[in-house]
């Protein structure tokens, strides 16, 4: 009837008593309450949905929620006004984890000697051409043309590619492939444009400036032209040369918040329509992989380098599916590189995680045919890191994010989690992932077992 | 003492009254005098059944040496204790309390439901279709019943066990969701849509066989759960003939009580159009004929409507004033010979004739405050938009500036006896006007023909009515309840009708203040309202899945269409003839009817369109399906939709026509037609299409903010 997400626990009920002073809220009435709550958020956000539909928007807004609250003659709550989604942190610690809104302290003097407050532009109405006889035409009011059929043709093929990435790897045959690429880049080199105009160079300069500066709204705004606009083509060898000596330089440096606005550029560039980075990927893939399996990504131990794995290996997946051809064997050469830490015995625990993430973001074939196997080795690699460096925060955090992703990406995998019966056996899971991980996954999915 | 002072006595035990403050007793003292005896008269019971049920209860307090209780309940009744000797205790006192608890036990609900399914199943396969309707008015009642008795376990169990075997495509999907918001007794009462289900009957259309066989299976087994959901709670409507298929059960199933009655689409309509008025030349002497409107004039073939169609209604069946020609102004004169002129260029969108469209983005609006309504006047020249703020936008957008009074000097000067409405307009200096008023979002606008007036309605519950001339607003118009989800002018001016949360459709003049019609029908908000190109009728749609059409003359419904399966979002009427209605909701799907051919509803369904045809097993997310825009060509031969991610979808409807003529319109498996597409899907950049309407001439125009 009703999914865990949807409901409201007595836990949070007890929270909320607690904040406004209400500490010892029976178990009852706390669940009571809970239903209650539940019943009527659900018919304020229905009712919202209705103030939403009519106004035509597609996203709810806190408008809404304003709206329907007075049409049932209740006082609205005021100061709910961001149009933006609400960034929501997540912190765990005495055996409770909570959702919380980050609430951002702001200097009120700095805010007040910001004088120059600027007026909004005033509303106007624009007319342009839609379609002229059954043709969009190409102007900047209308959206780019229709996507390139690539896309589809490359997700059609998978399944055939991934027949015969098997072969290529048997034969270690990877060179031709590469010469074919190159031929092509040659033919279409003549068409390639190689002064820029000025306000070409303004935009470049713009761009970059804004995508690595410190302000997120411009970034936002500059990544989406990158993601949307027609006619950057001729900025693309700018634009990725940019990125991959960006990456490389603050990968050395362990900057990890500049990686991350660089691999987000290349998200952008790679969600619009009309580019092609099939001459560039040369440049663009070796950095992204990178970022997937780089030893060391950041200074401290605090920051959350492994999101950027996460990230970097979605987008790696994306280019493998869009790229991939028969003839350009990518997503071998792609599963090649990202294999190696699975292999080598010095290995970090952030390298291994990166391999695993970006192994297992190109789909279940490749988890099946090269995480699985690779298991128990995983274990024992794990287990020596482990002993090695017990107390050591980097490694438990490591292991902490390991486990997890096993269990979200390989687990749906791996054939015991098919039995009919459902019964978890330590024994056929240390056979499957080795002793050591084998027990750890053991704990950990008994525990997600008995949370449902 | 006063006795109407006194406290009712304690119906409590003994133990308790020792408890009660001395002062309490003291009054209680009092209070065993006996009353004044007007006191006995107002209490005591009337029937004999009354009284028997008293007596049982006075007997159950007997039996159980509840003295104190019982003494108070002689006072209160004024039925002596001996009385109640003489009186045979027929009744149990568990039966007479009984009536409030239900009669049946728990798990009686599921395995009359079980039994319903397997009937079903074990029916025969032509009756199977029509039986199957049964299964989700009996679930959603089990359901409900579970509820009021307070079996809330027992209920969620009975949700969880049976609503997934209705599937993610049954056509009361919505419905079956909004139930399991609901877990218990309290908040039944708190749900819109379930109270109304409470209290009205499903319908449900079947043959007398059907009906039968049901009948008789329900009452061998003696099933009393399900013979007191169909009694109390169904409305099973029978006919003779042929069983339906399950396509056809499918094309009617989805409104919020099923479909309609038999009877309720079965009185005469007058769908033709009037004969436009004829002002090319001047000629006086022609205002003379007593019936002013019906002026003929022999021409070469136009489009120009130069008769009455046969089916249309008496041109004074509803006074229409943008009709009567001895009214019309010179500007009015001139608006007519425009439109006749645009007709004679008018494109035929058919076959290899291309769309053109053109698209007025509203820029730099908050992303808090978009406009939540865009109109564009029917001559293409002002476009009006209602923000979410409260504001509404008036914009010029044919090229010159918008018109406004003359001010008051000039006025002064105009010779008196030629004050017409044409000699004290004059062009103002701007393009666009701000109009201030409504305290919420406007949620409806629309422009008269004349373009003198503007309506409005929104979120604080009042319809307004502006002057285009200057620009203020001339009287609001209090009455809806709730927001005003949708405001819209007669073709001929004059009348505007306004719908909203209330469920009520309100009809007003231009000149009064209270509304000359209100239609109350739907059982849910009414969210669009559109009315016929002849000005008689009007057509509303709803959350309740239902389109209704309306007649202005007696305010009667006289359709009522069924089918959709989620709200209903957007209407519009075919002006080239008047037989059509495209009607749109906000899962993507789109239906074609023809309201001239036929009284049967199943058969008014030309057609159905969905946005998500063509594209393959990539299925858009159904909020983005959403269908914010719908409109047919002034040629008739396109129905154009636009949806909330701002694609604009034709289909080619002439086409749809010459095939069901022939009966074999092509359509998929889950009954959409197919391959009726016009042209591949036309996208905007970020802009919703708030607003779609063919030019005069058939160019497209669309409408909607730019968003961020």
């Amino acid at each position: 009837m009703e999914t865990e997400e949807s409901s409201i626990g007595v836990q949070t009920i007890k929270l909320f008593g607690e904040s406004v002073g209400i500490t010892s809220i029976p178990e009852d009435a706390a669940r009571h309450v809970a239903e209650n709550l539940k019943f009527q958020l659900k018919r304020i956000i229905q009712d919202s949905a209705k103030f939403m539909r009519n106004a035509k928007r597609a996203r709810l807004s806190p408008r809404d929620v304003d709206s329907a609250l007075r049409a049932r003659r209740i006082e609205p709550l005021y100061g709910f006004t961001s149009t933006d989604y609400l960034p929501w942190r997540f912190a765990s610690g005495g055996g409770r984890e909570l959702h919380f809104n980050e609430d951002r302290e702001i200097d009120l003097q700095k805010f007040l000697e910001n004088t120059a407050i600027k007026l909004p532009p005033p509303v106007k109405i624009r007319a342009h051409w839609l379609v002229i006889d059954g043709v969009q035409p190409n102007i900047p009011e209308n959206p780019a043309p229709a996507r390139k059929p690539p896309h589809d043709l490359s997700a059609k093929k998978l399944p055939e590619d991934l027949g015969k990435e098997d072969k290529g790897k048997d034969k270690k045959n990877e060179k031709k492939p590469g010469d074919k690429g190159q031929t092509q880049a040659l033919e279409q080199k003549p068409l390639m444009r190689h002064e820029l105009s000025i306000e070409q160079m303004k935009y470049y300069q713009e761009i970059t400036q804004a995508a690595v500066g410190r302000n997120e709204e411009i970034r936002k705004e500059a990544l989406n032209s990158l993601a949307e606009d027609t006619g950057i083509h001729a900025m693309l060898p700018r634009f990725t040369n940019f990125i991959s000596e960006g990456i490389k330089c603050n990968i050395n440096e362990n900057n990890l918040a500049l990686i991350i606005y660089l691999m987000r550029m290349v998200k952008a560039l790679l969600d619009n329509p009309t580019l092609s980075l099939d001459m560039y990927l040369h440049e663009i893939i070796p950095v992204v992989i990178s970022c997937v399996v780089s030893r060391q990504l950041c200074q401290r131990i605090g920051e959350n380098h492994w999101a950027l794995r996460q990230y970097a290996a979605r987008v790696l997946a994306q280019i493998s599916k869009n790229f991939t051809t028969t003839t350009s064997m990518l997503q071998t050469r792609i599963v090649q590189s990202l294999q190696k830490p699975l292999d080598r015995r010095d290995a970090a625990l952030a390298q291994i995680y990166g391999s695993i993430v970006g192994l297992s973001e190109l789909g279940s074939d490749v988890t099946k045919k090269i995480i699985i196997p690779r298991l128990p080795k995983i274990s024992e690699r794990i287990e020596n890191l482990q002993n090695d460096l017990q107390s050591d925060p980097i490694h438990s955090d490591g292991l902490e994010h390991i486990l997890d992703q096993v269990r979200k990406r390989i687990c749906p995998e791996m054939p015991s989690m098919h039995q009919p019966d459902g019964v978890l056996e330590v024994d056929t899971l240390i056979t499957e992932f080795g002793p050591y991980l084998g027990e750890k996954m053991y704990k950990r999915l008994l525990g997600a077992i008995e949370m449902r | 003492m006063n006795m109407e002072e006194l406290p009712k006595p304690e119906l409590d035990s003994p133990e308790i009254k020792d408890e009660v403050p001395q002062a309490v007793q003291d009054v209680e003292e009092i209070g065993l005098e006996p009353p004044p005896a007007e006191e006995f008269s107002r209490k005591e019971p009337k029937t004999a059944k009354e009284k028997s049920e008293i007596a049982s209860i006075m007997k159950l307090l007997g039996d159980h040496g509840l003295t104190f209780a019982l003494g108070a309940l002689e006072r209160e009744t004024g039925i002596n204790k001996d009385e109640i000797k003489d009186l045979t205790v027929e009744t149990d006192v568990r039966q007479v309390l009984g009536q409030y608890e239900s009669k049946t036990d728990k798990d009686s609900y599921k395995e009359a439901f079980i039994a319903l399914q397997r009937f079903v199943d074990q029916s025969l396969d032509s009756t199977r279709a029509e039986l199957s309707q049964l299964l989700y008015p009996v679930f959603a009642h089990t359901y409900i019943k579970l509820l009021v008795n307070n079996y809330e376990s027992e209920a969620r169990n009975f949700y969880n066990e049976f609503a997934k075997g209705f599937g993610e495509d049954s056509p009361y999907i919505e419905d079956i969701r909004r139930l399991a918001t609901v877990t218990n007794k309290k908040q039944l009462a708190q749900n819109d849509v379930i109270t109304t289900f409470k209290v009205r009957h499903f319908i449900i259309r079947m043959t007398r066989d059907s009906l039968l066989s049901l009948k008789r299976h329900i009452n061998d087994r003696n099933i009393q759960v399900l013979i007191d959901i169909l009694e109390d709670h169904l409305f099973i409507d029978q006919f003779d003939g042929l069983p339906r298929t399950r396509e056809q059960i499918d094309a009617v199933s989805g409104g919020l009580l099923g479909e309609a009655k038999r009877d309720a689409n079965k009185s005469k309509i007058q769908l033709g159009l009037l004969r436009e008025p004829e002002v090319a030349e001047i000629e006086e002497d022609d205002l003379m004929e007593d019936e002013p409107k019906k002026k003929k004039k022999a021409r070469a073939p136009t489009l120009r409507k130069t008769k009455n169609d046969g089916n249309a209604p008496n041109p004074t069946r509803v006074p229409l004033l943008g009709l009567q020609e001895h009214l019309l102004t010179a500007g009015d004169k001139a608006d007519w010979l425009s439109y006749y002129k645009d007709l004679e260029h008018r494109v035929k969108l058919t076959g290899d004739q291309k769309l053109s469209a053109v698209f007025y983005s509203v820029l730099n609006a908050d992303p808090d405050c978009l406009p939540a309504s865009i109109t564009i006047s029917d001559d293409s020249t002002v476009l009006c938009a209602g923000f979410e703020d409260g504001c509404i936008r008036v914009n010029a957008i044919g090229g010159d500036n918008l018109r406004e009074m003359k001010s008051l000097p000039q006025l002064e000067m105009l010779d008196k006896d030629r004050l017409e409405l044409d000699n004290i307009l004059q062009v103002s200096e701007t393009p666009t006007r701000k109009l201030l008023g409504h305290t919420g979002a406007v949620y409806g606008v629309s422009i008269s023909p004349r373009k003198d007036f503007l309506a409005s309605g929104g979120e604080d519950g009042t319809v307004r009515l502006w002057s285009l001339f200057v620009y203020q607003c001339i009287i609001v118009h209090r009455g809806h309840l709730w927001p005003v989800w949708d405001v819209t002018f007669s073709p001929y001016g004059n009348y505007f009708c306004s719908v909203g949360m209330d469920r009520s459709v309100r009809v007003w003049v231009t000149d009064k203040e209270n509304p000359i019609r209100m239609m109350a029908g739907h059982y849910s908000d009414v969210t669009v309202c559109k009315f016929h190109p002849n000005g008689n009728y009007i057509a509303t749609g709803g959350e309740d899945r239902c389109i209704r059409l309306w007649d202005l003359l007696d305010g009667k419904c006289v359709r009522q269409l069924t089918g959709h399966r989620s709200s209903i979002s957007v209407l519009s009427w075919s002006t080239a003839c008047g037989k059509y209605l495209a009607t749109g909701d906000i899962g993507g799907h789109v239906r074609f009817w023809d309201l001239s051919k036929s009284t049967k509803s199943d058969e008014i369904l030309l057609a159905r369109f969905s946005v998500d045809e063509q594209k393959g097993t990539v299925k858009l997310p159904v909020q983005h399906q959403h269908i914010t825009s719908l409109t047919f060509s002034r040629c008739g031969s396109l129905l154009t939709a636009g949806t909330i991610k701002g694609e604009i979808i034709s289909w080619d409807v002439a086409r749809v026509l010459v095939d069901s003529e022939n009966e074999e319109v092509s359509t998929t498996a889950t009954g959409f037609a197919k391959n009726y597409r016009f042209h591949q899907p036309y996208r905007t950049k970020r802009s919703p299409i708030c607003f779609l309407q063919y030019s005069r001439r058939n160019v497209l125009l669309a409408a909607g903010p730019f968003s961020r």
